[in-house]
């Protein structure tokens, strides 16, 4: 039996051995990757991080990202204003609020902006943190410290243990990053996605939410405003357009107005706008087309400018 | 704790060393510490549910001697303490899993007949695990009773056969026969063992890690939102559903069963590559075995023995009841029950045509051929994600949403390139290996007779696990969709 | 009856059920042993021989028999 228990030991520790190493090697590429991405392609989370020099800044999910045109929004805002301040979307497929507060945070440390427009989803500030979002701050968890602070508010205990493994911190995520550094993608302007198509068969059935609002988003958001408060930055919130029934009754929605009313923060929802919500300017239920962005965003600088 | 958590392997480490180490020379010590790290197993799931566990164990216990004395001495008093024995665990299981269930279905029933149930008072909690051991208590009795077994003249082996931490959860469903022998001699710390244990963990980790978990985001965010998807993407996620479905649960069986292996005591199989079937009958000898051979043993043979002068009629009758059962045992709704009587149908016409279909294969040679064998496995696939759909959905009438959905509005589907990225080539993988499997090819990878080869394999495959496997338990980015 | 007898007449009622070619049972042969002898087959054989030797056994009698010879034990008691 010690001949067995020998042997199991020795490929144990060999295998245990060679992941380490592995995990180590595999660190040392994957940093490099990470920082020369920042370089090439910046978007998202990476943008605010690391090359934040806009003057006015979306942050949003990806909704955001496809409905918002930030030359549009520049155009207006400079032609009124005789401004030439340069504008960049960083909005992004997974992003709620524990990117909106790291972003914000980390965009105090470069340069701070003028106008930060916050898009946000009507349920944004119910249910769970989503674990899985969160996987893509894990790659700059040792690198910047707010998305270290951010990760250990709402991650577990485990998962402090857990970073120190490379392989985890990039789970997932070093797909992306290597097929940007190896091809890297320049064809979307000032972070901003646009779309084709159309929505043709779409339902817009009641549904009710009752989900609770999440405490600590509740607690992101708060914080988001109040740095954007403390750092003279104008910040406007704005709901884009869905092809979904939105309940307006949802402990969510209604602690989004709160929040607003209490901070005085412009509050803008197109959500129920009628010449927005129509399928022929969706690329799908929740991000608009190209036509529909140029329409929404026109909308949107508009009401914009009268609140600056 | 979940067999495939950081928390369970410190568990198996704490429980394996002193039974390797300490108790080694003594069946007796390793059975007792076998036991108690099963109650504390079952008690950091449900500890209140402990005491439940303990009684009943010790009911059966009496029971099965009871059985046996009277199996000689009062043959009708040993048929009525069987039957108590049955009753008392279908009566378990009906009262924490079903009884909730009939009062709300039926409460419209009950209040034309002037009683008032007040649905709160039947806020009943079910024992985690209860499906899977009354199913053993209950072997436990009909054995001794058709004296196929001696019952238990040592409480502990009999209370760790019932309690046995890898596969109390969610089986795979021991038959005592089986399992309490291996129980009177003492497990030595065995290479071929532990190797092959750790080979079957690591593959069972593997599909549930890299292949179900990350398929359920998707078909998650799908199938819970159906309302706003279109046919295609309908289609798709249920196609995803069914391999989630078999990589879920067959991983975790690969990872109970390892364990065991590497504790030196073998369990029963539960999956045998079930979507290589070629026809839905053949899936249902392949699928969830432990259950499937269990509900045939102690439901359909006996039903079929019953109805034996009612010729195939009564046969098929006994096949759709036995479906119906295995549909119904997943739990407490409608849509269970037609999912076993779809099943049920289909098997009884695949039955009736068996003769025909038998003379058929032989005339043209066809059960070799790979025109005949391809197509079979894929409309069965296709049957079972039917059942699945079914299976899934959370009443009818979202079943017959669904069904009817998918029947127009085939257009552009909604895509994830993390889930198609990272799952599709983890797909390919194990459809490789199964037909490699099947074809008994089992000389490559972890089977290498090769120990570099056998190594780099589960070394990889650790790699796939902690690099594109979902690690967060399947959650999806999607959640809000 | 005796029991050589009671053997005759099951092989022969196996080869009828079971469709074989020839058929030679034993007291220790059991459903491993004859591929064609499944679940669903096995009830016919017992329909079969109770027909046969006019007799009439209890599902638990059934449920017991793990092969050939308890199945011919069976038999004999029925016909005393």
């Amino acid at each position: 039996m010690k001949k067995s228990f020998s042997k199991i030991l020795i490929y144990f520790t060999a295998i245990v051995l060679g992941l380490y190493c592995f995990d180590c090697i595999f660190g040392i590429i994957m940093k490099h990757v990470a920082h020369k991405n920042l370089e090439k392609v910046p978007c998202g989370l990476n943008y605010c991080l690391n090359a934040a020099s806009a003057d006015v800044i979306i942050l949003g999910s990806s909704s955001a990202r496809a409905n918002i045109v930030p030359q549009l929004i520049g155009d207006s805002i400079n032609s009124h204003l005789g401004t030439q301040y340069s504008v960049y979307n960083t909005g992004n497929t997974y992003q709620d609020f524990p990117y909106f507060y790291c972003e914000m945070k980390s965009l105090m440390d470069r340069k701070i902006p003028k106008i930060v427009i916050l898009d946000l989803q009507p349920w944004t500030l119910s249910g769970p943190t989503n674990m899985s979002a969160l996987k893509f701050m894990r790659p700059y968890y040792n690198t910047n410290s707010h998305v270290k602070e951010v990760l250990d508010d709402n991650e577990t205990f485990l998962h402090k243990v857990l970073m120190n493994f490379e392989m985890y911190k990039y789970n997932e995520e070093f797909f992306d990053l290597l097929s940007s550094y190896l091809n890297p993608k320049t064809k979307y302007p000032m972070g901003f996605w646009a779309l084709d198509g159309e929505e043709k068969d779409y339902e817009i059935l009641p549904e009710n939410d009752n989900r609770e609002v999440n405490p600590l988003s509740k607690q992101e958001f708060e914080k988001t405003i109040q740095i954007a408060l403390n750092n003279n930055v104008k910040l406007f919130v704005s709901i884009s357009p869905y092809l979904r029934y939105i309940d307006r009754n949802s402990p969510a929605y209604k602690e989004i107005v709160n929040m607003c009313k209490k901070y005085n923060i412009p509050f803008f929802d197109y959500s129920n706008d009628l010449e927005l919500v129509k399928g022929e300017l969706f690329h799908d239920t929740m991000h608009l087309n190209k036509k529909g962005a140029t329409i929404f965003t026109k909308k949107l600088s508009t009401q914009l400018l009268k609140s600056l | 704790m979940v067999v495939n958590s950081v928390i369970f392997w410190l568990f198996f480490a704490v429980v394996s060393i002193p039974y390797f180490v300490f108790f080694r020379k003594s069946c007796r010590g390793q059975n007792l510490w076998l036991l108690l790290a099963s109650y504390f197993f079952y008690g950091w799931a449900d500890w209140k549910m402990i005491p439940l566990l303990t009684i009943i164990t010790v009911v059966f216990y009496w029971l099965g001697l009871q059985i046996e004395k009277n199996n000689v001495d009062n043959p009708k008093r040993a048929s009525h303490l069987t039957t108590l024995g049955v009753v008392l665990g279908v009566g378990l299981l009906f009262y924490f899993k079903y009884l909730g269930f009939f009062v709300q279905e039926f409460a419209h029933l009950f209040d034309s007949f002037g009683l008032k149930t007040n649905l709160s008072t039947f806020s009943i909690i079910m024992p985690i695990g209860i499906s899977f051991f009354t199913f053993k208590l209950i072997s436990y009795v009909i054995e001794t009773h058709r004296q196929n077994i001696q019952p238990s003249r040592d409480f502990v082996q009999f209370a760790t056969f019932i309690a046995f931490f890898p596969t109390i959860l969610s089986g795979p469903i021991d038959r005592p026969g089986e399992f309490i022998p291996q129980l009177s001699q003492s497990r030595k710390f065995n290479y071929d063992n532990v190797a092959e244990g750790a080979r079957r963990i690591v593959w069972g980790l593997f599909l549930k890690v890299c292949i179900a978990d990350r398929l359920f985001g998707y078909t998650s965010a799908i199938l819970d939102n159906y309302t706003h998807h279109n046919a295609t993407s309908i289609l798709i996620a249920s196609l995803l559903y069914s391999i989630e479905m078999y990589t879920d649960f067959s991983g975790y069986s690969e990872m109970a069963i390892g364990v065991s292996q590497i504790l030196g005591l073998k369990v029963r199989e539960n999956f045998h590559r079930p979507f290589l079937s070629q026809n839905c009958s053949e899936y249902w000898r392949r699928w969830h075995m432990s259950l499937t051979t269990w509900i045939t043993d102690y439901i359909y043979m006996p039903l079929n023995v019953r109805f034996r002068d009612y010729g195939q009629y009564g046969m098929y009758l006994a096949i759709f009841i036995n479906l119906v059962v295995i549909g119904a045992w997943h739990g407490a709704n409608w849509t269970f029950v037609l999912f076993g009587a779809y099943h049920g149908l289909i098997l009884v016409i695949i039955a009736a045509t068996e003769k025909r279909r038998r003379k058929f294969e032989k005339k043209y040679s066809l059960k070799k051929k790979a025109y005949y064998k391809y197509p079979r496995m894929l409309l069965t696939f296709f049957l079972v994600t039917l059942g699945l759909i079914i299976f899934r959905a959370n009443n009818l009438s979202e079943c017959f949403d669904i069904i009817h959905r998918l029947t127009y509005n085939y257009s552009f589907p909604f895509t994830n390139k993390t889930t198609f990225v990272f799952g599709l080539p983890f797909i390919l993988l194990l459809i490789f290996k199964e037909f490699k499997d099947e074809n008994k090819y089992n000389i490559h990878f972890l089977h290498s007779k090769r120990l570099p080869i056998r190594l780099m394999s589960i070394f990889l495959l650790l790699i796939c696990v902690f690099l594109c496997g979902n690690l967060d338990g399947g959650q999806f980015i999607y959640f809000q969709f | 009856m005796e029991k050589n007898e009671i053997f005759e007449k099951l092989n022969e009622i196996f080869i009828d059920v079971l469709d074989l070619d020839e058929c030679n049972l034993t007291d220790e042969t059991s459903a491993n042993d004859i591929e064609e002898w499944d679940s669903l087959s096995h009830i016919q054989l017992i329909v079969a021989i109770e027909k046969a030797f006019k007799i009439k056994f209890t599902s638990l009698e059934i449920m017991k028999w793990n092969n050939v010879g308890e199945m011919v034990n069976s038999i004999e008691e029925k016909l005393k």
